[in-house]
């Protein structure tokens, strides 16, 4: 409450000091420059750990001056302590922001300054005037012009104009006046001559004449002073200097703590050394008291001005005027309420509820950041060119990669254009506005096949996959199956047939549904060798994945033990379901020309083999080295059968199967002397023992002797002759057979193959060989993998033939791949057998499809001893 | 014979001239200077590095440049490559000036940003412009060709400043396109102006295609170096992580290079013994019982060695302080910002004993460690710019674009 009863309160003069001060103050503000003034140290100088820019003001009760300090980002401590909790602040997430924010508060705190205050210090750290401050001041006055109704309003609502002499009608005190600061370090090196002090100080005059020209010339241009004294910001002194230099700042505390300490130092260790710093600090104690007084003289001068009746010939054309401008002095509660009561309405930054100051804010935010705005307008500019680029020339759908790679190069294109503080915001806004693009309709589905390629359907959902906990997401995408859009070639399992299968997605389609659909096409049914397969109720067992090494699980107690169970019973047991007794050959030929229904014909060792060791778990995928042993798949990958006797097969005409490329259909004769001792090391993997107990030696002795045959004509140079082969199939079902490691078979004119099988047999054959076709467009090799085995065992032979597969798909990293019977397997005699291999072999994590590196591909292998022989016991 | 004679010569003057003093490459009007006397020093060759300096008005761009240039401080003023603004005179460079060293080194300096002197120079120009304006239609002069925004608007009716502000922009803009190394240099620490400017050149940098094709070329960015020129006081090691930190805070969203370009310069001279005395200064808090350590440490200094003034070692000091390992990977030690010493620092504060204890290497040091370091730091390509006389042609195309970008055009329109 303004309390005018007594003692006459002392009107007061205003002095507000705005500005910069710099990091070399030794960590003070400017507000030093108040302090040497008040000659008190009124004025917080050293840093802060406040945040906000703020005022702080002084009350000088003997001068009847009120000082305020406005401490900004201009002060480079508070610039420091704002950038490095930059990221700290979630409201400020870079430089540009932090400016436009802070820009716009000193603003406002400026006028606020402008408004209140009769005297504004412009302080400078240097020896230049800022030509910033030129735009500062235009965007002030706009403010002020901008705000004065809302201002006045507030004057008004607190009720001061009742007293008659007080009348606040620009809603301002006065038109203030300015006056700017300057620092000089220019010739401080200098000032350790004493005789050069007289014309330090002429320079010191001088830089002040040039400096107020400087001023003068730049305000008029810049039409912040006019004639029109009364409406503008400010004045400047018409008749005193309105330019001050100081000498030099803070001169004793600049040499700062650490040097002082050293300077003491010094003194105490090397006393005998002459040390100037002493005198050096003496005098700069000196100039600084004499800087001080200077200043006081200068600042002083002003005030006075103000305190006795104001300044009203201030202007361009000194002293021609128009009307008396208002001028007020007011009380020091006057002026505090009036302080608080403008603050208040220029410090309600969230929602200002007044429409004037909302509009006099959204000026200032336009106005204090044209970099921003620049860069808002260019991104905005080039969003939707960045939009139309990525659109440009698009296909109807495409894969994830290609929408990445597209919006890359958008990306690159839109920084190109558009910079600046806003391009992360609309950067943003363009990847989600193309990925949307994207996702409408043109995503490809992408799911990837067994032989990797992917769907080229739209996104879509797979039948029998639409309950997944997703559902809701893709509730809108048409259920439809995978597609790759490629089509293979493929024979059925026997060989029999071609047909044309799509590229798989699923492995039991791939190495089962598709064989089982082709197999009934045919009219005569191979007899089928059944693998052992899982036969548990599937709705309770537990999955269990092929790849997962759990070995060590309780259940399996004795997993080494029960598969050596297995092998000797399915020995065995083989043995007597595939030999042919004579009487029993023609039932044995009514099963191979199939003229029984299907499920009689399949031969199976099921039921009586294998003490399957868990019929609640089986394998999800197929039996290979690292799968869980003792499990069993639910379908079999892998498929052998019997397609006839072996006088069905024709050695000179070779096989009769669609899809073999010329001459190239020729099973390879291996001739095996049962009682050589070579034969123990051909055979290490099949039977363990290869007696030297001939048996009825049959018409299947061979009719031509080879070269041991010729040289002598014992008993024991009887040779069995097998017809054996390797057929790899591409995947536009070319077919052949290999003799050895990609080589094809040789065949003679007369349809005679020139091969030995011996070294078929004593090969790693390749799971992959180049085909001898090509892509046309490309001319990329087309691999053709090994798909079938044929042994063609003689009747009534004295050895047994054994098939023992094994596949390393995948280098020799990767399990080795075999049927779930993982025994070899005894061929029973006289007949044609075919295995077919897994189109796609599964660890159960992935496909082992074809590597893309040819190096790689040929470590792709079926192992030797594919093919073998045991003697009969 | 003629043309092999010339030939000769022309070899012989290619590899030994030496040019006197700098020339101008754009001049007071801001007009590309088709400067034929330029063409004799430059040369087929790469292996080029172009430097450009930055700053507001007498912080020394002239004077560094001159001294990397070969210039050694005791020189003249009229044997500097760059005669430098002395407080005294009214000279000031305009344009851009380039000078090209021995070395194969391009120097430019520029006109000082945002200067209250070239404002106040150009004021007084306005107000000729009428009569000199009606003296050239008089005469049929072809006035220099007006920058695009000029065209947009009648510089005229824009405030002076605003037009020293896009000047200034179109000067930094091609500055950081034609430079591997852009000095920034400032006598005061810190002018968030300077940066703003920085950021705001770099939005208005001219989007440059290969040979009328649409290929967009990549932005070429620049190393950036800051320098803190005429430090007065001595610079604590906090002070100067605290300031490589802002620096690099500031520059966040920028493309420029402004880590590890240079090696540490900032070795500091100080007594072995003291080393971790002079961390515990870092603490900032100066207490009595730092004082006693100290004077211990004197005494057994003074007793073991007798001179212990030949015991000095370089130490870096800067490496200690940021250990910190949340600091995001960003060593604030290898961020370019140089600090020079003012020439008269230690006649004016302390002795040279003392100052030998603050850390300060002397300017000539600094500035003769800066200039090696230039000259072996790694040259981001610029394109189209293998040989000297590509980057001339670079050049006056890039200055060709600025001064028809409609960007800037765009951006006066935005002003106050």
């Amino acid at each position: 409450m303004v309390d005018n009863s007594g003692t006459k309160v002392s009107q007061l003069c205003v002095v507000a000091l705005i500005g910069k001060s710099t990091l070399f103050e030794q960590q003070c503000n400017k507000s030093w420059k108040l302090n040497q003034v008040i000659q008190t140290p009124a004025f917080k100088e050293h840093s802060i750990n406040n945040n906000e820019d703020d005022f702080e003001h002084y009350y000088d009760h003997i001068n009847n001056t009120i000082y305020i300090h406005l401490r900004s980002f201009h002060d480079t401590y508070q610039l420091l302590h704002l950038i490095d909790n930059m990221n700290d602040d979630t409201s400020m997430q870079n430089f540009a922001q932090l400016w436009e924010n802070k820009q716009a508060n000193f603003i406002k705190k400026c006028l606020i300054c402008f408004l209140l205050s009769h005297i504004i210090i412009i302080s400078h750290s240097s020896h230049t005037f800022d030509l910033n401050y030129l735009r500062f001041f235009r965007i002030i006055e706009l403010l002020r012009h901008k705000s004065k109704p809302a201002i006045l309003d507030a004057i008004r609502s607190l009720n001061l104009l009742k007293e008659a002499d007080f009348n606040l009608t620009d809603g301002r005190l006065c038109v203030p006046r300015a006056l700017f600061i300057f620092e000089n370090h220019h010739h401080k090196g200098n000032d350790a001559l004493n005789g050069n002090d007289r014309d330090d100080d002429q320079k010191l005059i001088n830089m002040a004449h040039n400096l107020e020209d400087t001023i003068f010339n730049a305000l008029r241009y810049s039409y912040i002073i006019s004639n029109q004294t009364n409406s503008a910001l400010f004045t400047i002194a018409h008749k005193q200097p309105f330019v001050f230099i100081h000498r030099c700042y803070k001169e004793s505390s600049s040499l700062g703590q650490t040097q002082k300490l050293l300077g003491i130092l010094q003194g105490f260790v090397k006393q005998t050394k002459e040390s100037s710093s002493s005198s050096n600090l003496n005098r700069s104690n000196f100039h600084q008291q004499d800087d001080a007084h200077a200043f006081k003289r200068f600042l002083f001068r002003h005030i006075e001005d103000a305190l006795t009746g104001g300044w009203s010939n201030d202007g361009i054309s000194g002293g021609a005027r128009s009307e008396t401008s208002s001028f007020e002095l007011c009380t020091y509660p006057v002026w505090i309420r009036l302080f608080n009561s403008i603050r208040e309405l220029f410090e309600t930054t969230s929602a200002p509820t007044n429409k004037i100051m909302r509009q006099a804010f959204g000026m200032l935010r336009a106005n204090v950041d044209p970099d921003g705005k620049l860069s808002e307008t260019r991104c905005k500019k080039y969003l939707p060119l960045a939009i139309s680029y990525y659109e440009e020339g698009l296909p109807a759908r495409y894969t994830q990669h290609f929408h990445e790679q597209r919006l890359q190069a958008t990306i690159e294109y839109f920084a190109t254009y558009a910079r600046g503080s806003s391009y992360k915001r609309y950067v943003q806004q363009l990847i989600e506005q193309c990925t949307q693009l994207w996702h409408d309709g043109r995503q490809l589905c992408e799911a990837t096949s067994l032989t990797g390629n992917s769907c080229k359907n739209e996104l879509h959902r797979v039948p029998g996959e639409e309950d997944s906990t997703d559902a809701s997401n893709s509730a809108h995408l048409p259920t439809r199956a995978h597609n790759s859009k490629i089509q293979l070639m493929a024979a059925s399992n026997c060989g029999q047939i071609l047909q044309e299968r799509e590229d798989p997605f699923d492995l039991k389609e791939a190495n089962y549904e598709f064989y089982q659909g082709v197999n009934k096409m045919l009219s005569i049914k191979p007899i089928y060798f059944e693998f052992p397969i899982f036969r548990g109720n599937a709705t309770s067992v537990e999955v269990v994945r092929a790849g997962s090494k759990q070995k060590s699980e309780i259940k399996l107690s004795n997993p080494v033990t029960d598969l050596s169970g297995a092998s000797e019973l399915s020995q065995s047991k083989s043995v007597a379901l595939y030999s042919l007794v004579p009487n029993e050959e023609g039932q044995a030929l009514d099963n191979i020309t199939g003229e029984k229904t299907d499920t009689n014909k399949i031969v199976t060792c099921t039921d009586d083999v294998q003490p399957i060791p868990s019929t609640t778990e089986y394998l999800d995928g197929m039996s290979h080295s690292d799968s869980q042993p003792g499990l069993l798949p639910r379908f079999s990958s892998w498929s052998l059968c019997c397609i006839g006797r072996a006088s069905d097969y024709v050695p000179t005409k070779g096989l009769q199967q669609p899809g073999f490329l010329t001459n190239l259909n020729h099973l390879i004769p291996w001739d095996i002397n049962p009682h050589n001792n070579q034969a123990t090391t051909n055979n290490a993997g099949g039977g363990g023992g290869a007696q030297y107990h001939q048996q009825r030696t049959t018409a299947t002795r061979s009719y031509k002797n080879n070269r041991r045959g010729a040289t002598s004509s014992s008993i024991w140079d009887v040779t069995v002759r097998v017809y054996i082969g390797c057929e790899y199939e591409c995947p536009r079902g070319h077919r052949f057979l290999c003799s050895s490691p990609n080589h094809v078979i040789r065949v003679g004119q007369n349809g005679i193959v020139k091969d030995d099988g011996a070294k078929l047999v004593r090969s790693d054959m390749p799971l992959y060989t180049p085909c001898s076709c090509r892509i046309s467009s490309t001319g990329a090799r087309v691999w053709a993998q090994l798909m079938r085995a044929y042994v063609v065992t003689p009747s009534s032979p004295p050895i047994q033939c054994v098939l023992h597969p094994q596949v390393v798909p995948a280098g020799p990293n990767s399990p080795t791949f075999f049927p779930s019977y993982t025994q070899p397997i005894h061929l029973t005699d006289d007949s044609i057998w075919v295995l077919r291999f897994p189109f796609i072999y599964h660890d159960g994590e992935k496909p082992l499809y074809r590597p893309q590196n040819e190096e790689d591909i040929s470590q792709c292998l079926v192992l030797r001893d594919l093919f073998s022989w045991t003697n009969k016991s | 014979q003629d043309q092999h004679i010339q030939s000769i010569n022309s070899r012989l003057l290619s590899s030994s001239m030496t040019m006197k003093s700098s020339l101008k490459l754009i001049d007071d009007s801001l007009t590309w200077c088709e400067n034929g006397q330029l063409n004799n020093y430059l040369q087929d060759s790469d292996g080029f590095v172009v430097i450009g300096a930055i700053g507001r008005e007498k912080v020394g761009k002239s004077t560094l440049l001159s001294l990397l240039g070969g210039n050694q401080f005791i020189d003249e003023d009229r044997l500097m490559i760059f005669p430098a603004a002395s407080s005294n005179s009214h000279k000031i460079t305009r344009g851009i000036d380039v000078y090209i060293t021995n070395e194969q080194t391009i120097l430019l300096d520029t006109q000082p940003l945002l200067s209250s002197q070239l404002h106040q120079q150009q004021i007084l120009e306005s107000s000729n412009d009428y009569h000199r304006s009606q003296q050239q239609q008089q005469q049929q002069q072809t006035p220099s060709i007006p920058h695009y925004w000029q065209q947009q608007t009648d510089p005229r009716s824009m405030f002076i400043d605003n037009v020293l502000e896009l000047q200034t922009l179109e000067i930094i803009a091609f500055i950081l396109a034609v430079c591997h190394v852009v000095l920034i240099v400032e006598d005061q620490f810190a002018d968030p102006y300077l940066y703003r400017l920085l950021q705001l050149a770099e939005i208005l940098r001219p989007v440059l295609k290969r040979n009328n094709t649409k290929e967009i070329l990549r932005t070429h960015s620049p190393h950036i170096v800051f320098i803190l020129n005429k430090c007065n006081n001595y610079i604590s090691p906090q002070e100067r992580l605290l300031i490589k930190r802002s620096l690099v805070q500031t520059m966040m969203d920028t493309h420029f290079r402004i880590y590890s370009s240079l090696k540490q310069t900032n070795k500091i001279k100080i007594q072995t013994n003291l080393k971790h005395i002079v961390s515990d200064f870092k603490q900032q808090e100066l207490n009595e019982n730092l004082l006693i350590k100290l004077l211990q440490q004197m005494k057994i200094n003074e007793n073991n060695n007798e001179e212990f003034d030949d015991t000095y070692k370089e130490i870096d000091l800067t490496n200690d302080t940021d250990e910190d390992p949340d600091e995001k990977h960003i060593n604030y030690d290898h961020v370019n910002a140089i600090f020079i010493p003012r020439r008269d620092f230690r006649d004016s504060h302390s002795s040279h004993w003392q100052s030998r204890f603050l850390g300060f290497s002397n300017a000539d040091s600094i500035v003769r460690q800066l200039r090696q370091q230039l000259l072996a730091i790694d040259r981001p390509r610029i394109e189209q710019c293998q040989t000297q006389r590509a980057w001339l042609t670079h050049a006056s195309h890039i200055w060709d674009m600025i001064t028809k970008s409609s960007q800037l055009a765009e951006f006066s329109r935005l002003l106050t």
